[in-house]
C-alpha cells in the first residue's frame, strides 16, 4: 500500500475507510428497506390500532377518542357477523380449493415431467396465465362469462345441456359459488408453482429408498411427498389464506359485494365504511379485527404444521 | 528443521500469539492457539472437526477477528487489517470459484481489484501461473465445465498469482477422490517448495497431515495439543489425544490401574511393569493410567506355543480370570485373543481381535501371514512398544525408544505406518 | 444463464436424471415433436398409446380439463373484444367470430388506454426497480452478516408479509396524505416498496443462502469490500432469483388496484390500468364487449412479457430458494 502523500489523497483514503467502516455494518444494507417499512407498515399499523379508538371521519375536522366504543358496535351489529360469516366461507372454500387444485396440478405436472408425457408445459402456462391477470380484469372476465342470459358463456353451454340460464350473479349464494371458482382460477397458479418448487427439492434417493422399501405410489406420496412438502404447504397455505382473507379487487369489480351484501367481504366492507361512509375509526376497528384474523391464523397454521424450527 | 522447539526468532515469518476466538453467543472455537513457522515452512493443522483449525486459519487469512491474541506476519503485527492487505493467498475446500467468470478471470480478478497493473501485464501473470498449473488450454472456459482436479488447479492459480508471503489452504483436497488426491497432495508439495512460500495448511485428515507437513499442529477443543514434525507426533505424542488421532489405524489404548505392590497395571489385561514402566508410572498424578501401544508394536503367535511357555514357567497363572498376563518366550508378556476380522490391505494387514478379557486391539501383520478369522491367537506385546499415558490428564508419561531420523536410515524406520 | 446450474462441481444436472422443471422440457417436447415428424408417424404413435397406463390417461384427461378451465375464459373474452356490435349475444356461440371488428378497442383507446397504459408502465418499471434496490441490499444482509436480533429482525420482516396492504389502507391514506404523496406516482411507488419488499427479501435471502459464502471470503481475500463482492461476485450466482423477484413484482405491481385506486384514484390524469379499466366499467355498464376490449389490452403486456419469460420464472423458482427458510 503506497502511503498518501497529499492531503487530498489522504482524505480520498479515510473516505474509503470510512465507507468500508459503514459497508462492514448491516445498518447500512438494511436501512432503506427498514425505512420504507417503518413508514408503509408499521406506523400505518399503530395508526390503525390507535384510530380504532377514536371517531375519526373525513368529513369531520375534529374528532376524539371513544375507547372500544367501535368494538362495541361492531360486535351488536348483526350486519358485521353476517359479514364475518361470508368472509369465512369465502375464505375457506377458496384455500382448500386453492391448495388441493395447486397440489394435484403440481403432481400432475410433475408426473408429465417424469414420463415424458406431452402437454404438461402448456397447461403450467395456463395455469399461470390466469395467475398475471390483474385482479380487476379477472372480476371482468368472470363478469362476462356469467352474463345472466344464454349469450353469457358458462349459461351458453348449460343451456346446450338444457339448464339455466342460472343467475350467477343475482343469487346470493351462487354469487359466492361464483366469487370463489374467480378467485380460485386467478390463485391457484401460486399454490400449484409453489408446490411444483417444493417437490422439486424433494430427494430422488428418499423416493428410491421407498421403493426398496416396497412402498407403492400412494405410500410414497404418504410417506415421502407430504412431508417433506410440508414447509412448503405451510408458508403457501398461509399466504393464501390471508390472501384470501383480505381479497378485495376481484370482489369489487365481479360484484361489488352484491347482490345486496351477499358478497361483502370484511374488506370490502371495511373499505366502505372508511371511503364511502367517511367513518374512518369505524374502518380501522373492522381493520383491527382482520390483523387479528391474520396472525390468529398464522399462529394457527405454525402451530397445525408444526413447522416453526424450519421457518 | 529440527523437531518441535522453536526456531530461532529471526527465522521466524508467521507468528500466532495466544490467539482465541469467541463468537456471540458464547461459542469459543478457538481456546488458545500460539505457533511460530519459520519462513517456508508448511505447517498442518490437524483435528477432528469442530477443534478451530479452519477459524484459525481464517484469524490468519484476516476473515475473522480474533477476540484474543495476535497474528503477525514478518514480525508485524496484522491484525485489524483487511486481508488483501496482509499479502496472505486462500484456498477453499469447495474452491469457492466465481462461477460466472472464466478461469482467467478467476485467477486475475485479485490483481485486478487489488493493484494498477495494466490489463496486458494481469493477462500475463496469469497466464505464466496457467502455465506453471498446466491448466493453459483451460483459461477461457468456466469453473462449471471444469472437472474437480481442474478447478483444484484454477483455485491454486488464484492464490499463487499474487505471489503472497502466506500461502492458506482450508481442507483443499476433500472435495477430490482418493487417486487425484494423492496426485494433488504431491503436486501442492511440490509447488510449496518451488515458490518457498509459508503455508498453513488445514485438514481433518491424519494420513494427508503426516504425508505433507514439514510440521503438524494438531489441534483439539480450540487448543494445540502438539506441535511437531509428523514422526515426533507419531512415536512421542504429548498426550493421548494426539496419540488416538495420529496413526492408522488408531493406537490401541487400555485403561488401567498401576498396582505399586504386584509391580503391574491391572484394567482390561494386567500388564507386568517394567522397571522404565514403573518409574514412568509413579510420575501420574493418580493410580490411574493408560497403556498405549501402536498396532505394529504386538506380534501374533500361534496361542500353543504361548501355553506351553505358560506351564514351563508357571508365571501369572494367578490373574488368569482377568485375562492372564502370560509371559512368552525373552519374558514378553503375552495375552489370548480371538480374531474378529482380518482387513488385508495389500503390503500389511489389519486385524482385529478381541481379547478373552474383554478389549478390542487392532494389531498390524506383515500382509502375507495366514491369519484365519474365528481363530484364537496369542498377542505378544512387549514393553518396548508400550506407551503411557496419565489416565485422568492424558499427559503422555513415557514413550519407548525410537530411531530419530539419521540420514536415509530413519526414513525407513519412519514410514512404517503409511 | 450459463453455468449457473451447479455450484460444487457438479456439471450437468440433467444428465444424472433429475428431472427440472424449466428449460430442458421445452427441448423434451420440440425434440419428441421433431421425432414423431419421421416416416414412422403410425408406428410411434401406437407403441406411445400401448405404453400409457390408466394413470397417464387420468393425468392427460386433467391436463385437458385445466387448459379448459384456466385458457377458456381468456379466449373468450378476447373472442368476445373482436366481435361486431350485433354478434356478441349471437346464437349459436361461435369462439372464433364470423366478422372481426375493432370497434370496441377504438372505443377503449378514446376513453384514456393509452395513458392508463403509459402510467402503469411507468409504475411498474420504476416500481420493480426501486422494490429491487431496497430489498437486494436487505437480503444480502440477512443471508450475510451475522449479528444480534437477526433471527428476529427477519421475523418481524416476514409478519409483514403476512399483513394485507388492505387492512392498513385507512391509515395509509392518512399517512400519505399528510406526506404529500396522495395523488402522485411517486408516491404509490414509495407506497409500492414499502408492501412488496418483505416477500422480495425473503425470497433473496433465500437465493443468497444457497451461495457458499466461500465465494464472499475469496472475494475479500481479492481485495474485494462488502458492496464490490455484491457486484462483482455475487450479483450474477443470485441472478435467476433476482430475475424472480422482478417478475413478481412486475405482476404485482401491475394489477394492483386498492393502494392505487385509494392513491391515484381521484386524479384521473394518472390513473393506471387497473383503475382505469375499473372506471371504464362503471360508465359503460352494461357494453360487454367494450369491457372485453378494455380487459384484452389490460392483460396482453403482462401476458406477453411472461409468456416469454415464465421458463426463467419457474426454473428460478424451482432451482434456487423457497428453501428460503
Amino acid at each position: 500500500m503506497s502511503t498518501a502523500d497529499t492531503a487530498a489523497e489522504r482524505l480520498l483514503e479515510r473516505a474509503s475507510d470510512v465507507i468500508r467502516r459503514l459497508l462492514d455494518h448491516p445498518l447500512l444494507w438494511l436501512a432503506p428497506a427498514l425505512l420504507a417499512l417503518a413508514v408503509f407498515q408499521l406506523y400505518p399499523m399503530a395508526e390503525a390500532i390507535l384510530m380504532s379508538l377514536t371517531n375519526e371521519s373525513l368529513i369531520r375536522p375534529s374528532f376524539e377518542f371513544v375507547g372500544l366504543e367501535q368494538y362495541v358496535r361492531l360486535a351488536s351489529d348483526p350486519q358485521f357477523w353476517e359479514m364475518i360469516r361470508i368472509t369465512a366461507i369465502y375464505a375457506f372454500f377458496s384455500v382448500v380449493l386453492h391448495v388441493l387444485l395447486g397440489l394435484v396440478l403440481a403432481l400432475a405436472i410433475d408426473y408429465g415431467v417424469r414420463r415424458g408425457l406431452r402437454g404438461h408445459l402448456t397447461t403450467r402456462v395456463s395455469v399461470l396465465l390466469a395467475w398475471i391477470v390483474p385482479g380487476i380484469i379477472i372480476g371482468l372476465v368472470w363478469k362476462v362469462m356469467l352474463v345472466e342470459s344464454q349469450f353469457g358463456a358458462v349459461n351458453h353451454f348449460l343451456g346446450v345441456l338444457g339448464i339455466g340460464p342460472v343467475p350467477f350473479r343475482s343469487d346470493p349464494t351462487l354469487a359466492l359459488i361464483s366469487t370463489i371458482i374467480a378467485g380460485t382460477w386467478r390463485g391457484t397458479a401460486f399454490t400449484m408453482i409453489m408446490i411444483y418448487g417444493g417437490l422439486q427439492r424433494v430427494p430422488q434417493r428418499l423416493y428410491e429408498a421407498a421403493r426398496v422399501d416396497g412402498a407403492g405410489r400412494w405410500d410414497r406420496f404418504r410417506h415421502v411427498t407430504l412431508p417433506q412438502l410440508k414447509p412448503v404447504l405451510f408458508i403457501t397455505t398461509v399466504l393464501v389464506t390471508i390472501y384470501a382473507l383480505n381479497t378485495f379487487d376481484l370482489i369489487f369489480a365481479l360484484t361489488g359485494g352484491g347482490p345486496g351484501r351477499a358478497t361483502q367481504v370484511l374488506a370490502l366492507f371495511m373499505y366502505q365504511e372508511a371511503f364511502q361512509d367517511y367513518a374512518l375509526g369505524r374502518g380501522a376497528a373492522i381493520a383491527v379485527v382482520m390483523l387479528v384474523a391474520n396472525l390468529l391464523l398464522t399462529g394457527v397454521y405454525l402451530y397445525a404444521f408444526d413447522v416453526g424450527d424450519e421457518i | 528443521m529440527t523437531t518441535d522447539t522453536s526456531d530461532s526468532p529471526d527465522d521466524t515469518h508467521l507468528e500466532l500469539r495466544t490467539l482465541r476466538k469467541e463468537y456471540p453467543g458464547g461459542i469459543t472455537a478457538v481456546e488458545e492457539v500460539s505457533l511460530t513457522l519459520p519462513r517456508g515452512e508448511l505447517l498442518v493443522l490437524v483435528g477432528p472437526s469442530g477443534c478451530g483449525k479452519s477459524t484459525t486459519l481464517r484469524c490468519i487469512a484476516g476473515l475473522e477477528e480474533p477476540t484474543a491474541g495476535d497474528v503477525l506476519i514478518d514480525g508485524e503485527s496484522v491484525t485489524g487489517r483487511r486481508p488483501e492487505e496482509r499479502d496472505i493467498a486462500m484456498v477453499f475446500q469447495n474452491y469457492a470459484l466465481y462461477p460466472h467468470k472464466t478461469a482467467h478471470q478467476n485467477i486475475g480478478f485479485g490483481l485486478r481489484m487489488t493493484t494498477d497493473l495494466p490489463d496486458d501485464e494481469v493477462a500475463r501473470r496469469v497466464e505464466d501461473v496457467a502455465e506453471t498449473l498446466g491448466i493453459s488450454d483451460l483459461l477461457d472456459k468456466k469453473p462449471g465445465s471444469l472437472s474437480g482436479g481442474q478447478q483444484q488447479r484454477v483455485a491454486l492459480g488464484r492464490a499463487i498469482v499474487r505471489d503472497p508471503a502466506v500461502f492458506l489452504l482450508d481442507e483443499p483436497l476433500s472435495n477430490l477422490d482418493a487417486t487425484l488426491r494423492t496426485r494433488m497432495r504431491t503436486e501442492i508439495q511440490q509447488l510449496q517448495r518451488d515458490l518457498d512460500v509459508t503455508t498453513v495448511y488445514v485438514t481433518h485428515d491424519q494420513v494427508e497431515a503426516m504425508t505433507i507437513g514439514d510440521r503438524i499442529a494438531v489441534l483439539d477443543d480450540g487448543r494445540v495439543q502438539q506441535v511437531g514434525t509428523p514422526m515426533t507426533c507419531y512415536h512421542e505424542p504429548t498426550n493421548r489425544f494426539v496419540a488416538s488421532f495420529i496413526g492408522e489405524p488408531s493406537m490401541n489404548l487400555l485403561d488401567c490401574e498401576f498396582n505399586r505392590v504386584a509391580g503391574a497395571f491391572d484394567g482390561p489385561v494386567t500388564y507386568p511393569a517394567s522397571d522404565e514402566l514403573s518409574a514412568a508410572a509413579a510420575d501420574a498424578d493418580g493410580p490411574d493410567v493408560t497403556l498405549g501401544f501402536r498396532p505394529e508394536a504386538p506380534t501374533l503367535v500361534d496361542p500353543a506355543a504361548g501355553r506351553e511357555t505358560l506351564e514351563r514357567e508357571g508365571d501369572g497363572g494367578g490373574e488368569a480370570e482377568v485375562g492372564p498376563g502370560l509371559t512368552g518366550e525373552g519374558g514378553v508378556p503375552m495375552f489370548l485373543g480371538r480374531v474378529d476380522v482380518v482387513e488385508p490391505v495389500g503390503e500389511q494387514s489389519f486385524v482385529y481381535v478381541t481379547l478373552e478379557s474383554g478389549p478390542q486391539l487392532t494389531i498390524t501383520v506383515p500382509g502375507g501371514t495366514t491369519v484365519s478369522e474365528r481363530t484364537t491367537v496369542g498377542v505378544r506385546l512387549p514393553s518396548s512398544g508400550v506407551h503411557l499415558f496419565d489416565g485422568i490428564t492424558g499427559r503422555a508419561l513415557h514413550h519407548p525408544e525410537w530411531e530419530q531420523e539419521g540420514p536415509l536410515a530413519g526414513l525407513t524406520t519412519g514410514g512404517s505406518d503409511i | 444463464m450459463s453455468g449457473d446450474t451447479d455450484r460444487n462441481g457438479e456439471p450437468d444436472v440433467t444428465a444424472t436424471g433429475r428431472p427440472d422443471g424449466g428449460l430442458t422440457d421445452v427441448g423434451r417436447v420440440t425434440n419428441r415433436e421433431s421425432a414423431t415428424a419421421g416416416p414412422t408417424v403410425l408406428d410411434r404413435v401406437r407403441t406411445e398409446l400401448a405404453e400409457l397406463t390408466v394413470l397417464d390417461l387420468a393425468v392427460y384427461a386433467l391436463y385437458v380439463t385445466a387448459i379448459a378451465f384456466f385458457v377458456f375464459p381468456v379466449l373468450w373474452v378476447a373472442s368476445a373484444s373482436l366481435r361486431p356490435a350485433g354478434e356478441l349475444f349471437s346464437y349459436p356461440f361461435r369462439l372464433v367470430p364470423g366478422e372481426v371488428s375493432l370497434s370496441a378497442y377504438r372505443q377503449v383507446f378514446r376513453a384514456g388506454m393509452v395513458s392508463w397504459l403509459f402510467n402503469s408502465t411507468l409504475v411498474t418499471i420504476f416500481g420493480v426497480s426501486s422494490i429491487l434496490a431496497v430489498s437486494v441490499p436487505a437480503a444480502y444482509a440477512f443471508s450475510r452478516f451475522e449479528f444480534t436480533g437477526r433471527r428476529g429482525l427477519l421475523g418481524v420482516v416476514l409478519l409483514f408479509q403476512m399483513i394485507s396492504p388492505v387492512i392498513i389502507i385507512v391509515p395509509l391514506y392518512t399517512v400519505m396524505s399528510s406526506l404529500g404523496l396522495l395523488r402522485t406516482r411517486a408516491g404509490l411507488i414509495l407506497l409500492y416498496v414499502g408492501i412488496q419488499t418483505p416477500f422480495s427479501i425473503w425470497l433473496l435471502k433465500g437465493y443468497f443462502d444457497t451461495i457458499p459464502r466461500e465465494l464472499d471470503y475469496a472475494a475479500r481475500i481479492d481485495g474485494c469490500n462488502r458492496l464490490q463482492t455484491l457486484r462483482h461476485v455475487l450479483l450474477r450466482p443470485v441472478a435467476p432469483g433476482i430475475a424472480v423477484v422482478a417478475i413478481f413484482n412486475t405482476v404485482l405491481t401491475w394489477s394492483e388496484f386498492v393502494l392505487a385506486f385509494t392513491v391515484l384514484g381521484s386524479e384521473s390524469r394518472l390513473h393506471t390500468i387497473s383503475i382505469g379499466i375499473y372506471k371504464f366499467q362503471g360508465q359503460y355498464g352494461n357494453d360487454w364487449r367494450a369491457i372485453a376490449a378494455a380487459s384484452v389490452i389490460g392483460m396482453l403486456p403482462l401476458v406477453v412479457v411472461f409468456l416469454g419469460l415464465q421458463r426463467y420464472f419457474v426454473k428460478g423458482l424451482v432451482e434456487g430458494s423457497l428453501k428460503g427458510q
